[in-house]
């Protein structure tokens, strides 16, 4: 699916920039959470959970742009390893997601971190998730996955899917870092006119792949 | 131009800006049909509502929406019961809608659905098209 179609019905566009952003991690991990909540009542039917979602767009102010992401979860297709290419193509953002309570999913995110690397842009914005920091049942500590993120050159939050703000958040923070990239290659390409950025211009690609501070 | 916002006074989140002069209106039966959530707040959309027709902000592109969930395609299993073919009148063309293809929620609380991706067809069947149709009366306005 093309991510890069700037007209709408209404006319002319109405963002700064869009993103396509992916989440990635083992089964059971809450990326599914992190995009949709689970909470059934009369407007929240079950036949919408049972065909799932297949993306979101959310819209984000960033320094004054309007940016508009599209949020896209793996949904189970991480345990057949079926995930394509095509998958990654274009995504400007990845969310690594483990799960706290779950050992097995921090240790996978090293082959998480290999695949991505193979398969998503070079300048892709990675970003390590460490979820369900609400559960008591905790076995990976907030020091591991920062050990982690360091080793691998990775931003890292710890989240609960059970608080909208703190998700709202982890995607505010990927954007952020995004949107401050464009802009610094934008300047730095000399055709910074403040104003659109063409996620399609060749142009916009970093050399650097560290996100290392 | 107004924005239509989720009609849950928690929620309230933005989802489009609509345009007045391009809604499409299909017999309001097309709401209990497709299972489209019907919102008891938005009486005071337009009053074209009253009647036989309800109406739908229509665009092409998705990224027209500043928040939207989009469901994955519909299992045929599932799929929701048409009781007739609806023609609705879009751009001075007549339009037959020939499949809702997915549904539309809210972006953050998830209540819906708000509207549906449908697969339009001019009855000559000429040209074929994949358009977002949001319920107006799902939504606030």
């Amino acid at each position: 699916m093309s991510v890069a179609r700037n007209s709408t019905a209404s006319g002319g566009k109405n963002y700064d920039s869009i993103m396509k952003i992916l989440l990635v991690g083992d089964s059971g991990v809450g990326k599914s959470c992190l995009l949709v909540r689970f909470v059934e009542d009369r407007f929240n039917p079950s036949f919408i959970t049972t065909i799932g979602i297949d993306f979101k767009i959310k819209t984000v102010d960033i320094n004054g742009k309007k940016v508009k992401l599209q949020l896209w979860d793996t949904a189970g297709q991480e345990r057949f390893r079926t995930i394509t290419t095509a998958y990654y193509r274009g995504a400007m953002g990845i969310i690594l997601v483990y799960d706290v309570t779950d050992e097995r999913t921090f240790n996978n995110i090293r082959q998480w971190f290999t695949t991505v690397t193979e398969h998503a842009n070079d300048d892709a914005q990675l970003l390590l998730v460490g979820n369900k920091s609400d559960m008591d049942t905790r076995v990976v500590s907030r020091e591991q996955g920062e050990t982690l993120a360091a080793e691998l050159g990775l931003p890292f939050v710890e989240s609960s899917a059970k608080d909208d703000d703190n998700v709202n958040e982890i995607f505010f923070t990927l954007t952020k870092l995004i949107q401050d990239k464009i802009d610094a290659n934008t300047v730095s390409t000399g055709n910074g006119k403040g104003g659109n950025i063409n996620i399609n211009s060749s142009s916009a690609k970093s050399s650097s792949k560290s996100n290392c501070c | 131009m107004t924005t239509a916002k989720c009609s849950f006074k928690e929620c309230g989140c933005n989802i489009i800006a609509v345009d007045y002069s391009k809604l499409v209106y299909l017999p309001a039966a097309v709401l209990d049909d497709y299972q489209l959530m019907q919102s008891t707040k938005s009486t005071d959309v337009d009053v074209n509502t009253k009647g036989p027709n309800t109406p739908f902000t229509l665009v092409t592109d998705v990224w027209a929406f500043d928040n939207i969930g989009v469901s994955k395609d519909i299992p045929p299993s599932i799929a929701p019961e048409t009781g007739s073919q609806y023609t609705f009148q879009y751009e001075n063309d007549q339009w037959d809608l020939v499949k809702c293809v997915k549904y539309m929620i809210c972006a953050e609380c998830d209540r819906g659905p708000i509207g549906m991706v449908c697969q339009i067809m001019t009855p000559d069947k000429s040209e074929e098209q994949m358009v977002y149709m949001l319920s107006l009366q799902s939504v606030q306005v």
